[in-house]
């Protein structure tokens, strides 16, 4: 099977874009959060998001007539990636090119305006235009349009691990052969629907009396904040990286996943605990032979006390590994937030810096949180990156430096 | 070496019935399920006909106690038969944990999002658990825990060609030797949201549905879904699974070229057949029957027949190739899943389904569709092809099981 390489990413966060201003904002401990100014809001207790304040229209290749937030988020950061990658997309690459993607919630703007139409006017009044730009993949389909992605091509959703999926799926697809090179990653926009559905299902933060904000590993944390934003990484055999002289951010060294057998504590802790275990064994090293986790922790009781226990289980009679959740910068990204966290795992390769938890002062368990500020490395050991989902689903992903 | 994936139960709900047997019998008889649709009022639409899972259906099925919406009814009731025919439930404790599952959807729990969004929309009291059950990976979630495997699971959506897709991503996670077991499946559900954007957009004839025929004016949906148990041939032998025939290889691709039309000159589906063919180690010669997506729209066919006959050659006119979607409807995410059922059916029962409603030859369209009634054809490899809106393509392999032999 071929080893996967790293050879552009394409970020779009709360706190930058481009994989430079992101990095540079992760480790200054900048925060994306903002009180959100819709209407809707004003009732709840959670007001607060982390919302890309750059218009997309900056963000974008071209411009369209319309488009979805997810689909221009989508776009976006191919765009970044293929530039970062310097890859020119020429007829005989295209082939060979494909887009593994993912998104929960996809393009809820545009469904909910079609559904108006149909609703107030009935079937004969409804918005085709609307329509095409309403499925579940039409940002990976206008990708491909746009960047002329004629490869392997995969639309994944799965709430929040459905970005990783992407990359798993991409990183399977690139070692059996089925394409050379391939975009893979994730995107969430922020939209209503979404938001009310974890509010109104008691995800988002304040779940209490406390204050709102994300705490993750916290005593204190109270859920999470809605985040959005996205991040696509070329991927490529490591002959065909090799090939065109590309540099190489990382490796993608080994996957793991498992899924929770319900969702309270232990049981999410077994299949966090497995699919760091597997991705391990997958990339033939030992938990001693990691930097430090990336973890998934966004302020959730169940999922931060979960991911706690299991890499305390992982590293039991071995010294503790550093872990940092980048959450609180970013916000709860969804299906962009495992493609966010390996971006934050090449962000310490470059600076040489672990970033720290934001807004967590009294880690729930005796993790080793790094807090504070960022926590300096020789970036020579690989990352271990957690992707968990509510529902307990979870993904790690080895990520080793060049 | 690689890993051979072989299939070891399947199963499937459409408007021809629950269970495989009602939908191959359907398929043989040249049957139609096609009628008008009653879980919600039609008018308006342009073709008021649907291949709907009729209540009758669902009452004669071992329906489970929640409340789930049909999505999620769907695609509990195939892996339900799909696993009782694999017998996975005689699995030890320990490897049923091990068990994967890759589903497909186009549009989730289409009509729960329906309501979460009228209830926003109106102004009401909004309940979470609605967008919950829209959210497409809710069926995964209901079947791994309604059967106890918690092995890899992952939920695609890759539009019309989702249901082959997930077939070919499973066989991703055997060949990588992440799962031994993984069940592969694709569902949907009609519902005004999805019927209403795919009337307007055209795909829907006012008219009756004719794949390949001359006065083909568009396609008609259905609902359901079709589910297939896929193993790796080491793991199946050594549980004495019957086995029904091998998953040789497949191929995912993008025309990039519109969200709606049709590649340019069949570019795209050339090279997913070709790509599926170098992936399942096959030469276009041995191909011995072709399961079209067919869709009867006036664009899709032509390009289908073209590139069929591109990557074949002179097989191309020796082979039946036939479409079912004017038995069952397009079955959107379902559609490549129980098109894979049906083609297996093809391979183990010496008999090809027809193309229904075919009268007049087009001459863009000259293969051999098995117009109407189906025909006795020994088939020892097959492809099904499947296409979606966004311009994706997807075709796989299957095969007669050799028993072994390399």
């Amino acid at each position: 099977m071929h080893r996967v390489a790293i050879t552009g990413v394409g970020i779009v966060t709360a706190i930058g874009v481009g994989v430079e201003e992101f990095s540079h904002a992760l480790m200054a401990c900048k925060c994306g959060a903002v009180e959100l100014q819709e209407e809707f809001v004003k009732p709840l207790r959670s007001k607060t998001a982390y919302r890309i304040a750059t218009p997309m229209e900056q963000l974008l290749p071209t411009q369209k007539a319309y488009i979805d937030r997810c689909s221009a988020l989508t776009l976006a950061s191919c765009w970044l990636a293929l530039n970062d990658a310097r890859l020119v997309v020429t007829d005989e690459v295209a082939p060979n090119l494909g887009i593994c993607h993912g998104t929960a919630y996809g393009c809820q703007d545009s469904m909910l305006i079609f559904w108006e139409r149909i609703m107030k006017r009935g079937f004969r009044y409804a918005s085709s235009i609307m329509f095409t730009h309403a499925y579940m993949n039409t940002p990976i389909s206008l990708a491909a349009i746009e960047f002329n992605l004629k490869g392997y091509h995969c639309c994944y959703s799965a709430g929040m691990v459905s970005g990783m999926q992407a990359v798993v799926g991409g990183t399977m697809a690139l070692q059996r052969s089925l394409s050379k090179r391939l975009l893979a990653g994730g995107s969430e926009a922020f939209s209503a629907l979404p938001f009310m559905a974890n509010y109104d299902g008691g995800e988002l933060s304040p779940r209490d009396e406390g204050i709102e904000q994300m705490r993750p590993f916290d005593n204190s944390r109270n859920g999470w904040v809605m985040g959005e934003g996205a991040c696509m990484l070329l991927l490529e055999t490591e002959e065909a990286a090799l090939e065109r002289d590309a540099d190489v951010h990382a490796y993608i060294s080994g996957v793991g996943i498992a899924m929770s057998r319900s969702v309270n504590v232990d049981d999410m802790a077994d299949a966090i605990y497995e699919s760091m275990a597997k991705s391990l064994s997958a990339a033939h090293i030992e938990p001693s032979e990691i930097g430090w986790i990336c973890a998934s922790a966004n302020g959730s009781p169940v999922i931060d006390e979960a991911e706690a226990l299991a890499i305390l289980r992982l590293y039991e009679g071995r010294e503790n590994v550093p872990v940092s959740s980048i959450k609180a910068a970013v916000g709860e990204t969804i299906g962009a937030s495992g493609p966010i966290n390996i971006c934050a795992a090449i962000a310490s390769f470059k600076t040489k810096s672990i970033p720290p938890t934001l807004f967590s002062s009294e880690p729930c368990m005796d993790v080793r949180i790094v807090t504070g500020k960022p926590m300096s490395w020789d970036a020579a050991k690989p990352v271990l990156v957690n992707c968990v989902d509510k529902d307990g689903m979870a993904i790690s992903v080895i990520i080793a430096p060049p | 070496m690689r890993k051979r994936v072989v299939v070891t139960g399947m199963g499937a709900i459409t408007c021809l019935g629950y269970g495989v047997k009602a939908l191959w019998e359907g398929l043989i008889e040249g049957r139609s399920g096609i009628s008008r649709i009653t879980r919600f009022d039609p008018t308006g639409l342009r073709n008021e006909q649907a291949g709907e899972v009729k209540e009758e259906v669902l009452l004669s099925a071992p329906l489970p106690d929640e409340d789930i919406d049909e999505a999620t009814l769907f695609a509990y009731l195939a892996c339900l038969e799909a696993v009782n025919d694999a017998g996975l439930l005689e699995l030890s404790d320990e490897e049923r944990l091990k068990v994967g599952l890759v589903f497909s959807t186009n549009f989730g729990g289409a009509s729960r999002w329906e309501e979460f969004a009228s209830q926003w929309l109106s102004g009401e009291q909004i309940d979470a658990v609605l967008f919950e059950q829209f959210e497409f990976d809710f069926p995964t979630r209901y079947v791994a825990h309604k059967f106890g495997f918690f092995g890899p699971s992952i939920t695609l959506s890759n539009s019309c060609s989702s249901g082959t897709s997930a077939i070919g991503v499973a066989i991703d996670l055997i060949r990588s030797g992440i799962s031994d077991v993984v069940i592969a499946e694709g569902h949907d559900m009609l519902s005004k949201f999805a019927l209403g954007g795919l009337s307007i957009l055209g795909t829907i004839t006012p008219e009756m549905i004719r794949p390949f025929d001359k006065r083909r004016s568009g396609t008609i949906f259905g609902e359901g879904a079709g589910a297939l148990v896929l193993e790796s041939e080491e793991h199946a032998r050594r549980r004495g699974a019957k086995i029904y025939a091998e998953a040789m290889g497949y191929a995912l691709n993008s025309n990039a070229y519109h969200l709606t039309a049709p590649g340019k000159g069949g570019e795209g589906m050339i090279r997913v057949i070709m790509g599926a063919l170098k992936d399942a180690q096959v030469a276009p010669q041995q191909v011995d029957y072709i399961n079209a997506h067919g869709t009867g729209t006036q664009l899709h066919d032509p390009e289908e027949t073209f590139a069929i006959k591109s990557v074949l050659g002179s097989r191309a006119y020796e082979i039946p190739v036939s479409s079912i979607k004017a038995a069952v409807g397009h079955v959107m995410a379902g559609a490549g899943s129980v098109e894979a059922i049906a083609t297996i059916k093809a391979i183990n029962e010496g008999i090809v389904p027809p193309t229904l409603n075919y009268e007049e030859p087009d001459p863009e369209c000259d293969l051999d569709y098995v117009p109407n009634k189906a025909r006795e054809h020994k088939v020892n490899i097959a492809i099904s092809i499947s296409a979606g809106i966004g311009g994706n393509n997807s075709a796989l392999v299957l095969a007669r099981y050799n028993g072994g032999e390399k």
